[in-house]
């Protein structure tokens, strides 16, 4: 019976999602109704009153604004900009050049900032001028950066994997490592899928100026700051020098110091940097907020243990369980924003996939190859609204036609992760003995 | 007219207040940055920053929710217009303002309940909450928290007061509370 209170309380959730309701205050409304319906108006006061504390009371959730943080310094210091410069000349050359490029840098970014949104909005002010000068055909221009942007939450460090992480109650450290090599896998997918497009239709991307060894090596010079950084994040985490939950704050101070360093810090840049970090910080904190108390109203449902009960004794095999959540967010993704979609799944899905057996480390870079898929789909695709946004001039359904070529080599990565979940597994258990 | 001006004034003290609340919300990024590193590097010079868990812990409180009310001035708070985009402009402005009423609700629902703590503190002659390790009185968190949500709570109001206000009178806005936002 409690646990028909939990669907209906989900189905009035969807109804006032559909309605334009933020998402955050759709589920502490829904939230605060179900709980005073089924226990009382204290109990529904109460949960607010401690739920609205230690969800954001936690010192695990520091992680979250440093990663930030750290993206917005590395782009004041102008790393992403030097990476865009040595990747042009080592790629710039092929056919389609412009476009790998692009997908490196934004691979090796994706290394210093955990936030897509953050990413799409610097790379397309690095890399889609120089694209419209080569005439690259404006799908595959914008396709590549809103696609490329979806690296930066699958290569370390990650916002998705940290909320991923905080939720699942899983190692955020092994989570981390987790997604380098389905990163490095994608990024080599999409690349694959511009080689592809550009054999078929060569005057999509036209091959950029020949660029010499000296040039190309000088070229790297920029990247060390880059190199400098994720060492540093990583190998701290790896050596034990501090926790993935102090790495944001360290990753943070050295962007911060390359960009003194290299005087293109001024204290007005600084100012906005940290403004852009806290408005970040405000809206995802709403949503965990919301998702925090809407988890707490099912516990009280049962609605999670039910529906994780009846898939684990329906004797389904977990692959079609995984194949049934991957067509979910499939559809999800074209209907919500990515954040919203996964903080709105969590509380139902990971009982359900830990009571089938499923390597949660695993299912949690899958959970995030799955938002990432829904950051370029249409009609809701943030990676495409903030490319648009940006990029005036391109409409909206270009870049959507752009991506989906990358939509598919993502579908392809679900896939493999599926088949071979070892591809995520390996590199955290022998690193790190899970 | 008068009685225009005066919501326009409130208006735009709820917005400066937001804003004033969101730069201190980068300022108290940039302590609780200084606090991660410091934890970090004390740790290796073996004189543990005692205290580091509960500032960052306390940090987050005020970071947080000292952000929420301009993130709202902006638009920032993510929500699914796909339907209401498709709706004539009318029916959407009015469903507009009935989902922005209900969100203001829901924040003073959290100034309802904080305040609630705030004033157990102070009416309970017993042991007030304090942090784990630096021993410091919370209560005047939930008060900034209470703020922070009653703030947010203004700016839902005004905008559920601006659709409304555009839903009645249809084409363009008729009650300029504030400057474009």
């Amino acid at each position: 019976m409690a646990s028909a209170t939990g669907i209906i309380a989900f189905i009035v959730l969807l109804i006032l999602l559909a309605l334009g309701m933020p998402i955050a205050f759709s589920m502490m409304l829904v939230a605060f109704v179900g709980m005073a319906m089924c226990l009382n108006l204290t109990a529904a006061v109460g949960l607010f009153a401690t739920t609205t504390y230690s969800a954001i009371a936690d010192y695990m959730m520091t992680s979250l604004p440093l990663f930030v943080m750290m993206g917005t310094f590395a782009y004041q210091a102008g790393i992403i900009t030097d990476v865009y410069t040595a990747a042009h000349k080592w790629f710039g050359r092929l056919p389609g050049g412009l476009s790998i490029a692009t997908f490196a840098g934004c691979a090796m970014f994706g290394a210093l900032t955990g936030s897509a949104a953050a990413t799409v909005g610097f790379m397309t002010m690095a890399t889609l001028p120089e694209m419209e000068r080569y005439k690259y055909d404006m799908r595959l221009a914008t396709g590549t950066i809103a696609a490329g942007c979806t690296l930066a939450i699958l290569i370390p460090p990650s916002v998705p994997l940290i909320i991923y992480g905080l939720f699942a109650h899983e190692s955020i450290g092994q989570l981390f490592i987790a997604g380098i090599i389905p990163g490095l896998i994608l990024t080599v997918l999409f690349m694959g899928v511009t080689f592809l497009w550009v054999t078929l239709r060569p005057e999509a991307g036209r091959p950029g100026p020949a660029t010499t060894w000296r040039e190309k090596l000088v070229s790297l010079k920029g990247v060390i700051a880059l190199f400098v950084l994720g060492v540093l994040v990583i190998g701290g985490i790896y050596l034990g020098w501090f926790t993935p939950i102090e790495a944001g704050g360290i990753g943070a101070a050295g962007a911060l110091i390359i960009a003194i360093v290299r005087r293109r810090m001024t204290g007005q840049k600084l100012f906005s940097a940290l403004v852009d970090t806290a408005r970040i910080t405000g809206m995802v904190f709403a949503i965990i907020m919301g998702a925090l108390l809407l988890n707490q109203f099912l516990a009280v449902t049962g609605l999670p243990m039910v529906a994780a009960q009846a898939v684990a004794n329906s004797g389904l095999d977990p692959i079609v369980v995984l194949a049934i959540i991957v067509v979910f967010y499939i559809v999800g993704g074209c209907l919500m924003d990515s954040a919203g979609l996964m903080l709105l799944t969590m509380p139902i899905l990971i009982p359900i996939v830990r009571a089938l057996g499923v390597d949660m480390i695993m299912y949690g870079i899958l959970m995030v190859v799955m938002i990432a898929m829904a950051g370029i789909t249409p009609p809701i695709g943030m990676n495409v609204f903030i490319l648009a946004s940006t990029a005036k001039k391109v409409p909206m359904y270009t870049i959507f036609k752009g991506a989906m070529p990358y939509f598919v080599a993502m579908l392809f990565l679900t896939v493999i992760i599926i088949a071979w979940p070892q591809v995520c597994t390996w590199l955290p258990s022998t690193m790190m003995g899970k | 007219m008068r009685r225009l001006g005066a919501i326009r004034r409130i208006a735009n003290g709820v917005h400066f207040a937001g804003r004033v609340a969101l730069y201190s919300s980068a300022i108290f990024l940039m302590v609780m940055l200084l606090v991660v590193v410091a934890d970090v590097v004390t740790r290796f010079a073996r004189v543990p920053f005692k205290g580091a868990y509960d500032l960052g812990e306390m940090l987050m409180v005020c970071i947080t929710y000292t952000a929420l009310a301009f993130t709202q001035y902006e638009k920032g708070h993510v929500r699914v217009d796909i339907l209401l985009a498709r709706l004539p402009r009318r029916v959407a402005l009015g469903l507009d303002t009935i989902t922005l009423t209900a969100c203001a609700v829901v924040a003073f629902l959290i100034t309802w309940a904080m305040t609630g703590r705030v004033w157990e503190v102070f009416s309970d002659p017993g042991p007030d909450p304090v942090s784990l390790l630096l021993g410091w009185p919370l209560s005047p968190l939930y008060l900034l928290m209470a703020v922070g949500a009653f703030l947010l709570g203004l700016e839902f109001l005004i905008d559920a007061v601006r659709s409304g206000a555009h839903a009645v009178r249809g084409g363009d806005p008729v009650v300029p509370l504030t400057g474009s936002p």
